[in-house]
């Protein structure tokens, strides 16, 4: 059989990087191919030039044996590709079924008139079709990101693509979301269609995909059967080098309180729930979506109300109950969000990494930023974190995912806090990343820094961690110290939360 | 508690000035015995002809996110083409009101979705010229309809309420229609929630700016004819400040200034309404007229106060 699609000898250049070079890939219909690679290896690029969204510099697409040529997203829309993009695109204040056939609304009796019932309808059997609850009236607005990701989806299948690609479709959803995507991802490959699936994370396509590519610095370095490879072969070929296993670690014990909190509350989410941080040790907060994770957080720093409850926090010293600024201003809050709250997308990079320090950068009497300097720091940051970006003047908007993310972990360790919350901090961070994010956190808190950690990723969890707590229903549930922090015993936790929701 | 809390502000939010303009229909009602009166009301419904006429074409701008300030010189522009055909049959003196502003409705769209205009500045400058334009054709002077347009703008129907508030509902209504029944205004929805979503997802963005643009010239271009029917003369008045009424309206009515969100019935009527209703309310208790602007302004502040409450509840959900 030949190949659903072929892409064949794709470049792309971009003002001083090279994303694609010469990078060939083909699909059957009826199978997945897993795309993989680190941050800024070019998998977006790709998948944007096949979506239409950039014009290839070189090379040339294929459907069905047929060049073709994509100069708008509508054209690669109407060859049947349907993208589900990294970053959503969505209409909140329109419904559902809008939303879905916002650019193919079925035309009604009157001229120009939309059928809305049609339209509702044909929404309704591509939901049904993917197993989904979602009802076609609602309000994009009001559903959750992983539902907005399954309207998506059924949009690609009301549309009859046949040509599916995922970017990092697991990065915000809940387990329990997860496999219903995955579900769906096996749904499409029953119904024969060709689906690309971008990720992070090599379980997953190890378990969905039949085949693999692999691409580094824009060059197609790897390519075979799954079922062929072992994850280690993968992850080497990623990195483009052996990668080692890092020893065992003791978990560190932690010294003195730093942060208590006792019974904090927030009508229908947070009931009551109480933890001590010590000074250098990670904390771990563990727990499903909507356990209360991010909203402890949020709710203690005053970003969202708090309706009771004690902060307490040592101060050189002495102990005494403080107030939402006071803490703020000895915290850095690295949030999952960096595209709305992390990140000055359309400022340098350098910019970015001293914003939230200007105050160390400021000269004379004039207080007169010192440009030099907060390059300086730039540039090592984006060193240490191995930060892929042509120079420290490139706008955070056009870095790749990944890399944006590691802007913002960046800015935050520059301000050197005595608490460092996490929420989150690798979401779409490669596997080498991860690695260096996690030994820079374990250095912080060897030198005596209080690090919170909120992540929904086990394999972090466990590597980071020195203690664990488990939310559940807006509570401390259960505390996991030393050795019985274990994957298995992580999953069972969550799990027992998800029954207990059911 | 708190969540009883945030129902009742989020149901405020939406309908809050629906129950202001009841209460204050109440209030004026208890307290001046001519406000609740068929005459009253007659009033009430010619003066809100043209600043609904206007509105509902402006409704359909903000909701895309973008803005028309020079509706008040579009409606005077059309007033002075009515003086300029004056010895031609009515038929022909509404018809080259109405393309006119369908001409200078697409020029604005043109500028603003082609050209990549701010529009706020854009149509700033756009309201000072065309109303030049139009001064130099009636030499700021007062100048006569036909007879056949006056006569037309005379008719009353339902007993006294006259003819030209039907076609100001009209429009009303057949502008809801687009916005919630065509594809056109599921597009202008889209474009104002998210307009660089909605290009890549294969809306034609600026065509349907572009019509939008248009309506509103046209609907502005109604407001003219309809003043000039009504009064049988084109007083250099026409027009001036309704921009700022029309706008304080449709964002009364639930329209954001931040777009994708809004309907012209019943909200940009209902925004009318409360404007028109206070100044009239005011008028039968004979309180002083410098009165007005105050309370309106006010009104406004509010409108957008709570426009800017609502947004910001939206984007930290998101
Ligand atoms: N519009 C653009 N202008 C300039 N450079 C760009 C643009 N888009 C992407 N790049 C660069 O191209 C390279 C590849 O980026 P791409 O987004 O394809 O990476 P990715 O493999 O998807 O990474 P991630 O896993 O972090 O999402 C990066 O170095 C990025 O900075
Ligand atoms: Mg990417």
């Amino acid at each position: 059989m030949t190949a659903k699609l072929h892409m064949q000898g794709v470049t792309k250049v971009f003002p001083g990087v090279k994303a694609l070079d010469d990078v060939s890939i083909s699909v059957k219909s009826g199978e997945v191919l897993g795309l993989v690679g680190v941050n800024g290896a070019g998998k977006s690029t790709l998948m944007n030039v096949l979506g239409g969204i950039y014009r290839p510099d070189g090379g040339h697409i294929e459907i069905d044996g047929r060049r073709v040529d994509f100069a708008r997203p509508i054209d690669a829309d109407a060859a049947g590709i349907a993208f589900i993009h990294q970053e959503l695109l969505y209409f909140p204040s329109l419904t559902v079924a809008e939303n879905m056939f916002i650019s193919h609304l079925p035309t009604g009796k009157l001229p120009f008139s939309v059928d809305k019932r049609a339209a509702r309808a044909r929404a309704q059997a591509s939901l049904d079709q993917l197993g989904s609850g979602i009802r076609p009236t609602a309000r994009m607005e009001s559903l959750s990101v992983g539902e907005m990701q399954v309207v998506e989806i059924a949009r690609a299948v009301a549309m009859g693509a046949d040509i599916v690609i995922f970017d990092e479709p697991s990065s915000s959803l809940s387990i329990k979301e997860k496999e219903a995507l995955f579900n769906i991802v096996r749904k499409l490959k029953a119904e024969g269609k060709a689906v690309i699936y971008i990720s992070h994370f090599l379980d997953e396509i190890q378990e969905l995909c039949d085949r693999y590519v692999v691409l580094r610095n824009g060059q197609l370095v790897g390519s075979g059967d799954i079922a062929e490879v072992t994850h280690d072969q993968i992850v080497e070929m990623i990195v483009g080098q052996v990668v080692t296993e890092r020893a065992a670690r003791t978990r560190r014990k932690g010294g003195a309180p730093m942060l208590s909190l006792e019974g904090i509350r927030r009508e229908g989410i947070l009931d009551g729930a109480s933890l001590e941080l010590r000074e250098g040790e990670v904390l771990g907060l563990w727990g499903l979506m909507g356990s209360g994770r991010t909203e402890l957080i949020r709710s203690v720093l005053g970003l969202d109300p708090m309706d009771g409850g004690r902060i307490t926090l040592a101060i050189d010293g002495d102990s005494r109950e403080v107030s939402h600024d006071e803490l703020l201003e000895r915290t850095a809050y690295v949030t999952e969000s960096r595209r709305t709250d992390g990140l000055f997308l359309d400022e340098a990079i350098w910019k970015n990494i001293s914003s939230t320090t200007l105050a160390d950068y400021a000269r004379g009497r004039m207080r007169v930023l010192d440009k030099a300097a907060e390059a300086g720091t730039a540039r090592s940051m984006i060193d240490r974190l191995k930060i892929m970006t042509p120079d420290h003047h490139t706008q955070a908007a056009i870095l790749s995912g990944g890399n944006q993310q590691k802007v913002v972990f960046a800015k935050w360790l520059n301000r050197k806090p005595d608490i460092l919350i996490l929420d989150e901090p690798t979401r779409g961070v490669d596997v080498s990343s991860k690695g260096e994010i996690g030994e820079l956190v374990g250095a912080l808190a060897e030198a005596g820094t209080s690090v919170l950690l909120v992540t929904s990723e086990i394999e972090e969890m466990v590597a980071l961690a020195d203690r664990v707590l488990v939310l559940r229903d807006g509570m401390i549930a259960a505390e996991m110290l030393g050795e019985d922090i274990t994957e298995t015993a992580l999953m069972a936790a969550a799990l027992r939360t998800e029954a207990a929701h059911a | 508690m708190r969540e009883r809390l945030v129902q009742a502000r989020n149901l405020g939010l939406a309908y809050g000035f629906y129950f202001l303009l009841l209460a204050i229909v109440i209030v004026f009602t208890a307290i001046s015995n001519s406000f609740l009166t068929v005459s009253n009301w007659t009033q009430i419904a010619i003066a809100s002809t043209f600043l609904l006429s206007a509105a509902a074409g402006l409704t359909l701008v903000l909701i895309n996110g973008e803005i028309d300030l020079s509706i008040g010189s579009i409606a005077y522009v059309a007033a002075t083409v009515v003086f300029l055909t004056s010895d031609m049959p009515a038929t022909v003196s509404i018809v080259a009101a109405l393309l006119t502003g369908l001409a200078i409705g697409l020029f604005n769209g043109w500028l603003v979705a082609y050209l990549g205009m701010n529009s706020l500045l854009t149509t700033l400058g756009l309201m000072i010229a065309y109303r030049g334009v139009a001064l130099v054709f009636t030499e700021g002077t007062v100048k006569q309809t036909g007879e056949g347009l006056a006569l037309l703008g005379s008719v009353k129907l339902l007993g006294t309420i006259p003819a030209i508030f039907f076609v100001a509902l009209a429009i009303v209504l057949i502008f809801q229609w687009i916005l919630r029944g065509t594809r056109l205004g599921t597009y202008w929805l889209a474009i104002g929630n998210n307009e660089e979503s909605a290009r890549k997802i294969g809306v034609p963005v600026r065509r349907a700016k572009l019509a939008a643009y248009a309506l509103c010239g046209i609907s502005a271009a109604v407001s003219g004819t309809l003043l000039a029917a009504y009064l049988g003369e084109i007083t250099t008045f026409t027009g001036r400040g309704m921009e700022f009424q029309a706008v304080a309206a449709v964002v009364i009515g639930g329209a954001s200034l931040f777009g994708g969100r809004g309907n012209v019935f019943p909200g940009t009527l209902a925004g009318v309404l409360l404007l028109i209703v206070i100044n009239n309310g005011l008028g039968t208790r004979g309180v002083s007229p410098f009165v007005y602007p105050f309370v309106a302004g006010s009104l406004i502040f509010l409108a957008i106060y709570l426009d800017a409450i609502k947004n910001r509840d939206v984007r930290s959900v998101s």
